[in-house]
C-alpha cells in the first residue's frame, strides 16, 4: 500500500508569499490504490487521467500511474474464539479449500491465530495442501478466548517489516475485540507509518438493542474494523448476511432457512480481497517534503467505483 | 471495609494522601470496616479507642490504624451475558462514572463476562486508557460465567503486582472486586474453590444486582463474608449514583492492623466492633491467619 517515498528532492518551487519568496522541497510519492466496482471486482484499464489525487484537500498533479506489484507479502490473522461465529472447521475448510490454493507463487503468507499472544506460523511454504494442514493445527491449538485483536494486528504489522513486497494485513473476525494493551487509533497509526493496508472479511453484524422503553442501542462489532481498512487503504467485506439480521434464539426456524439460504462465504470474500490487492494501481505524484501529516484522497472518474487509498500520509522531510 | 493485607515479616503500609507509613515485624492482619451512623452516613472521624477487634471471639490488640484516605487496587467485573443487552448502555455509562470517581493513587482493571472472559491488561489509574476499554471492548451476548471470570480476575491482580501466586501481596491495599450483573451463573465449573481464595487472599468482593434473577445466596454470603456490600437496584434505579457511593464507601474506609491470636494458618472468625450506639461497622467475617515463619 503505501509506499514510502521514491524519489528526493527533484524540484525546488518559489512561492511568493507576502513580498517574500519561500522555497519549498518538492518530493515524488507514490501510494497503492485499489478501484473496485460495486461488485467488489478491480476496475482495469485505468489511466493517469482518470484519477485525482488531493492533499489536505487540494488537488495535485499525478505525474505516474502503474502496476502495483501483483505478490504480496500477508498476514492473515484467524478470530476463532468463543465470540466468532464461523466455526473452526468453517475457517478450516474456507482456507484449506479456497483462500490458500488460490494464492500466487511470488507471495509470502504467514497465518496467526488470535489468543495472547497472537499465535503465528512461519511463512508458509508455495505447496497450499502442506500450508492448510500447518495452519489447521494452529487453529486447534488455539484458545477460546479472549479476543485482543489491536494487540494481534499490532504484532502482525511489526512481522512484516522488512518486507519487499506491498503489505496486507487480512483479518477474518467478527470484530469483537477485547483485552488489548494497545487501542484502536494505536494500531491504525503503527499500519499507515508501516504501509501496511488492512482489511478485513467479518460477520460482525449489526444489531439494535432496545435500551430501557425510549431508546437504544445500535452495536456493531466490526464497524472498527471497517475504519481501520478504510484508513488504511484496506478492502472490508461483510460476510454472514444471514446472521446480521437474524438472532437464533429469537427466530430459530427463519435462522436456520436464511442460513441455508445465504451461507457464509469466508474462503470466497478472502480470496476477493486478495485479487482486489493484487490488481491496485500505483500512484506517484509531487508533495512538499514538510515532514508533517496530510490527508489523501484519490477520486477515480468511473460511476460506483470505490477507491481503497489510505487517508493519511505522512511527507518525507 | 475489609481486609487488605497478612503479612509475615516486615510490613510497610504507605497512607495517602498524606504518605504516612506504617511499619512493623510482626505477623499482621490488616481489615477496612467501614462505620456508618443511624441515618446511613459514613462516620470517619472515630479514633483507635473506639474500636474492637475480635479474632475468634477473643480481644486482639490493634496496633495499626488509620483513617486516613486509603488507595485501592480494584477489578471492576461487568456482566455482559445475554440477559444484560437491554442494559448494555446503562452498565457502560455507569462504569465512566465510577471511573470518573477514582482518586489519583487508585488503580482499576476492568474485565466481562459472557461469551468471553476478557480481562484489560491494564490494570492502571490512568482515566483515559479506562475510558478507552469502557469505549471499546464491551460486547454483549453469551452466558454468565461470573464464577470463572471472579477466579481469573482475583488470578490477575497478583499477577500484576509481582506477587507471587496464591500469596497476598504485600503493601498492594484493598483489592476489591465490583460485579455488576442482573442474575445467577451459568456456566463456570466451580464456584467453593474460588470463594475459598477471596476469603483465604482477602479479596473484597462487591456485588451491584441489576434487576432479574438478582444475586445468589452464595454470592451474597461471600461478600458479608469478606467485608464487601451489594447494592440491589431496580429498572429505574439510577446505576451511575450506586456506583459513585460504592466509590465513595471504599474511600472512606478505616485501616485497622492486628495481630492474630494464633498464626497457625487456619480460618478464624473476626469482628470488628465499634463502641458507639447506633453505629454500624461492615467488615470481614473470616480471615485466614499466617503462618508464623
Amino acid at each position: 500500500m503505501n509506499s514510502a517515498v521514491v524519489r528526493l528532492v527533484a524540484t525546488l518551487i518559489a512561492a511568493g508569499i507576502a513580498g517574500s519568496v519561500q522555497r519549498v522541497a518538492m518530493v515524488t510519492v507514490t501510494y497503492d490504490v485499489a478501484v473496485l466496482d460495486p461488485g467488489g471486482s478491480p476496475i482495469a484499464g485505468l489511466r493517469v487521467e482518470d484519477f485525482e489525487a488531493l492533499v489536505a484537500g487540494e488537488s495535485v498533479a499525478i505525474t505516474r500511474v502503474s502496476a502495483a506489484q501483483a505478490d504480496l507479502s500477508i498476514i492473515l490473522i484467524v478470530d476463532a474464539t468463543n465470540s466468532q461465529p464461523l466455526k473452526r472447521y468453517e475457517i478450516n475448510n474456507a482456507l484449506a479449500s479456497q483462500w490458500l490454493p488460490g494464492l500466487s507463487a511470488g507471495d509470502r503468507v504467514r497465518v496467526g491465530v488470535l489468543a495472547t499472544p497472537l499465535t503465528l506460523s512461519a511463512w508458509l511454504p508455495s505447496d497450499p495442501r502442506v500450508s492448510a494442514g500447518l495452519v489447521r493445527s494452529l487453529i486447534e491449538r488455539a484458545g477460546p478466548e479472549p479476543s485482543p485483536l489491536w494487540d494481534a494486528t499490532h504484532v502482525a504489522i511489526e512481522a512484516l517489516a522488512g518486507e519487499k513486497a506491498p503489505k496486507i494485513v487480512a483479518i477474518l473476525s467478527d470484530g469483537r475485540s477485547n483485552a488489548n494493551v494497545r487501542g484502536l487509533d494505536d494500531v491504525a497509526d503503527r499500519a499507515l507509518n508501516a504501509g501496511v493496508a488492512i482489511s478485513v472479511v467479518s460477520e460482525g453484524g449489526e444489531r439494535l438493542l432496545a435500551q430501557g422503553a425510549d431508546a437504544a442501542a445500535r452495536i456493531r462489532p466490526d464497524a472498527s474494523l471497517e475504519w481501520l481498512a478504510d484508513q488504511t487503504g484496506g478492502v472490508f467485506m461483510p460476510d454472514g448476511v444471514a446472521r446480521r439480521s437474524l438472532r437464533p434464539q429469537q427466530d430459530p426456524f427463519a435462522y436456520v432457512r436464511e442460513l441455508v439460504q445465504t451461507p457464509n462465504r469466508p474462503g470466497p470474500l478472502l480470496t476477493q480481497v486478495t485479487s482486489a490487492l493484487r490488481q491496485r494501481y500505483r500512484l506517484s505524484f509531487s508533495t512538499p517534503a514538510d515532514g508533517l501529516l496530510h490527508r489523501l484522497e484519490v477520486r477515480v472518474a468511473r460511476t460506483g467505483a470505490a477507491v481503497h487509498v489510505q487517508k493519511r500520509f505522512l511527507a518525507p522531510r | 471495609m475489609k481486609v487488605a493485607a497478612a503479612v509475615t515479616a516486615a510490613l510497610v503500609l504507605a497512607v495517602f494522601p498524606r504518605q504516612q507509613v506504617f511499619r512493623s515485624n510482626i505477623d499482621m492482619v490488616a481489615v477496612y470496616p467501614l462505620v456508618t451512623g443511624p441515618e446511613g452516613r459514613f462516620v470517619t472521624d472515630l479514633r483507635q479507642q473506639d474500636f474492637e477487634v475480635f479474632d475468634n471471639g477473643q480481644p486482639a490488640d490493634v496496633s495499626i490504624f488509620s483513617r486516613d484516605r486509603q488507595p485501592i487496587t480494584a477489578l471492576l467485573l461487568l456482566d455482559m451475558s445475554a440477559s444484560m443487552e437491554d442494559r448494555w448502555m446503562r452498565v457502560r455509562d455507569a462504569a465512566v462514572r465510577f471511573v470518573d470517581a477514582l482518586e489519583p493513587a487508585d488503580r482499576l482493571r476492568i474485565g466481562t463476562f459472557g461469551s468471553e472472559i476478557a480481562l484489560s491488561p491494564h490494570l492502571t489509574g490512568d482515566k483515559a486508557i479506562l475510558s478507552r476499554v469502557l469505549r471499546e471492548e464491551l460486547w454483549p451476548g453469551g452466558s454468565t460465567p461470573l464464577w470463572s471470570a471472579m477466579s481469573a480476575g482475583m488470578q490477575s491482580i497478583p499477577l500484576e503486582s509481582g506477587g507471587a501466586l496464591g500469596a497476598p501481596p504485600m503493601n498492594q491495599g484493598r483489592r476489591p472486586i465490583v460485579l455488576v450483573t442482573d442474575g445467577i451463573d451459568t456456566s463456570s465449573a466451580v464456584q467453593a474453590p474460588v470463594a475459598a481464595r477471596a476469603i483465604r487472599e482477602q479479596f473484597m468482593i462487591y456485588g451491584i444486582g441489576l434487576e432479574g434473577k438478582g444475586l445468589s445466596t452464595r454470592l451474597v454470603d461471600l461478600i458479608g463474608q469478606t467485608g464487601g456490600g451489594h447494592f440491589d437496584l431496580k429498572r429505574s434505579d439510577d446505576l451511575g449514583a450506586a456506583f459513585l457511593r460504592l466509590a465513595d464507601e471504599l474511600h472512606n474506609q478505616y485501616l485497622i492492623g492486628f495481630t492474630p491470636l494464633a498464626l497457625d494458618g487456619q480460618p478464624h472468625s473476626l469482628e470488628v466492633r465499634v463502641k458507639r450506639e447506633g453505629f454500624r461497622v461492615r467488615a470481614p467475617t473470616q480471615f485466614v491467619a499466617p503462618v508464623r515463619k
